[in-house]
């Protein structure tokens, strides 16, 4: 009952003229982006994070949430037209879209994807808004000594599934750590390894760092590949002109119940721990769809099940995501990382207080939230014929200037020429760990985690006076340590 | 799966990737392990304050925490790669670490010319050049989009933050 007069109170807040017109703008620019090959949900948040410093916290907050959900279903289009996904998430999507587009049924295809990825994020949406709260009052029982081993857990589930192999994911996540240190000590503000640089006393910026490692690098990345390969383009016509064959009536999609809700449960379970990818939701999604179908063989020739399974999953991820961030402060991957840096960045401190010290906020958030996925369907829905030309636009075209966007972005807020630099640097460092086999999400979360992981360790360390049996005190750290040790020892060994 | 195959996509480039050499893990495994060498014996004990305050650890604590785990595993990975090139003598791929040294000097190029020379002037030779190397090949399409896009940032920047770009 509480949970719904908080969410009424959270409705009021959202709606305002400016929240739904950021929100409107977040989803058209997320879709935009995805559409573009190559640049996904993350690419567009990490370039547009800038942009939020000069909003309240709530549109800041509910216009990166908007990108991310049109970033995430964006990428269907070019999967579906070109067989090109525009985020590896949807590469699940090309197995059945692109033979319906080859039978000129682009438009059918994509709707499809539409309204699996708006019904998919509602459920998952749903299930934030009755967990976060529960989730949060079990993470207030949480001292130190278990917060560091969550995140011993979260480090080893990471460096098992988002790297070749577990060492060079732990290598990361502590290269990582270690970055994080430079600047002024939490606790006591020495400096650490700053040479005496006013610059480095706030440590490296986070905005550089995750535009650089993760935008900057694929940007690079991409425009060598273009120049040693050149472009894919498409010459079918996938979109007949017959009405009758693009039409999808709510019956028609709703038929695929037993898909959606299966899908939104995959996706919603995987967002929820913390280091699991989407792209992993939506192929195991897509799998059990497969399973599940009467007809299997259907799957890869045009079968609508299988982009439905895949939307539906990719898209559940973006709210469930938020769980963990919410109660912990551990961000589900990389997108919900990148929101935790937006929220420090507007003053909200992710964890189990965010609840009770910002409550008014992450309610106002989840009505935005809710309130998003109509605004998706109806921005989606009028935009799927203009974004199947976006989708057509050469990626020589796009790319080098969003290098341009890059630096502006990075300059606005603090103007300052340091940001700057440590962008181009990690970018440079992102391009080198892609090309020698690390993982840059394992380098960019633990970047990110590094100081909560250090404040909990040291007050540990404190609090128990470096005895380390005290482990043994608390039976949530003693589950978290063993399910990380058994996760950690199990990726060695498959590795 | 069944159906066409997915191109290479962003994620399996930052996340899992093709296996890497190994002779550019046994490089990469040195480099790791004199960087945390160096961390620890020179860079930490000169530029941590290493004693603790009377409640708390010291706060050279987690850099060298961290140090030691990546000298640690940067030797296991080294190590673990030079057995497996005894074993197998597999063909290095050390071209593709001269792409990120050619982005490398680009970015200090870039970083330089903002700095000295200007956004305005800068970027539309930056963005020309991108062009250029991308595949672009349509002169008006370069010039358009290679002046067109930085001044409109620039314009952006000032008309809606009020914030002159370098």
């Amino acid at each position: 009952m509480d949970i719904l007069l908080h969410l009424a109170a959270g409705f009021e807040a959202a709606l305002t003229v400016t929240n739904l017109l950021f929100i409107a703008l977040g989803i058209a620019l997320g879709i935009v982006i995805g559409v573009i090959p190559g640049l996904g949900s993350v690419t567009a948040m990490a370039v547009l994070i800038p942009l939020t410093f000069y909003m309240s916290p709530l549109v800041a907050i509910a216009f990166l949430v908007g990108v991310n959900k049109g970033g995430t279903s964006g990428g269907a289009v070019p999967s579906i037209l070109l067989n090109t996904p525009g985020t590896p998430e949807s590469a699940a999507s090309a197995f059945d879209g692109h033979p319906m587009a080859c039978k000129g049924q682009g438009g059918k295809a994509m709707k499809y994807s539409l309204y699996s990825s708006v019904t998919g994020d509602t459920l998952s949406d749903l299930l934030l808004i009755a967990l976060a709260a529960p989730f949060a009052a079990i993470a207030l029982q949480f001292g130190p000594l278990e917060l560091a081993s969550v995140l011993f857990f979260a480090f080893a589930l990471l460096a098992g599934l988002a790297s070749e192999s577990p060492l060079k994911g732990l290598i990361a996540i502590f290269v990582g750590i270690f970055l994080a240190t430079i600047g002024l000590d939490p606790i006591d503000s020495t400096p650490r390894m700053t040479f005496g640089e006013v610059e480095l006393f706030d440590g490296f910026p986070l905005t550089g760092v995750a535009i650089g490692a993760l935008a900057l690098s694929s940007i690079f990345e991409q425009m060598t590949t273009l120049h040693r390969y050149g472009e894919r383009r498409a010459t079918a016509s996938l979109w007949a002109n017959d009405r009758a064959a693009n039409r999808l009536t709510a019956g028609e999609f709703f038929s695929h119940w037993r898909t959606i809700i299966r899908s939104a449960m995959i996706g919603s379970g995987v967002g929820m721990l913390p280091g699991l990818g989407v792209t992993l939701a939506a192929f195991l999604s897509y799998g059990a769809a497969r399973r599940a179908s009467k007809d299997p063989s259907s799957f890869g020739k045009g079968n609508p099940d299988g982009i439905v399974a895949t939307e539906a999953a990719n898209s559940a991820v973006v709210g469930s995501n938020l769980i963990p961030t919410i109660a912990i402060g551990i961000p589900g991957n990389i997108a919900a990382a990148l929101l935790i840096g937006a929220f420090m960045i507007h003053g909200i401190v992710p964890g189990p207080f965010m609840l009770t010290m910002h409550g008014d906020i992450i309610y106002a958030l989840f009505a935005s939230m809710l309130i998003a996925n109509f605004i998706h369907l109806a921005v989606g829905r009028v935009g799927i014929s203009i974004w199947a030309h976006i989708a057509r636009a050469p990626r020589s075209a796009v790319l080098p200037p969003v290098i341009a966007l890059c630096i502006a972005g990075v300059y606005l807020p603090n103007q300052s020429m340091f940001e700057v630099a440590v962008m181009l640097g990690f970018a440079v460092l992102g391009l080198l760990m892609r090309h020698t086999g690390f993982s840059i999400v394992c380098l960019v979360i633990g970047f990110l985690l590094g100081g909560m992981f250090e404040a909990s360790l040291r007050k540990t360390l404190l609090l128990y006076k470096a005895d380390f049996s005290s482990v043994f005190s608390s039976p949530i750290s003693v589950i978290f340590l063993a399910l990380g040790l058994v996760v950690l020892a199990r990726a060695f060994r498959k590795s | 799966m069944a159906g066409t195959q997915p191109e290479k996509t962003q994620d399996s480039k930052d996340g899992v990737e093709n296996a890497t050499s190994p002779v550019v893990n046994l490089a990469s495994g040195c480099v790791l392990t004199l960087m945390g060498l160096a961390g620890l014996f020179w860079l930490i004990p000169n530029h941590v304050d290493a004693s603790a305050g009377s409640y708390d650890v010291s706060p050279a604590f987690m850099p060298n925490l961290a140090a030691w785990v990546v000298t640690l595993l940067g030797a296991t990975l080294a190590c673990s790669a030079a057995l497996k090139c005894r074993a197998a003598h597999p063909v290095s791929n050390w071209p593709a670490l001269v792409v990120p040294a050619i982005w490398g000097i680009a970015s200090i190029a870039i970083y330089l010319g903002v700095t000295n020379i200007g956004f305005v002037y800068v970027m539309p030779l930056v963005v020309a050049a991108g062009l250029l190397l991308s595949g672009q090949r349509s002169w008006p399409t370069i010039v358009a989009i290679a002046v067109l896009f930085p001044l409109a940032i620039d314009l952006a920047a000032w008309h809606l933050f009020t914030v002159q770009l370098p």
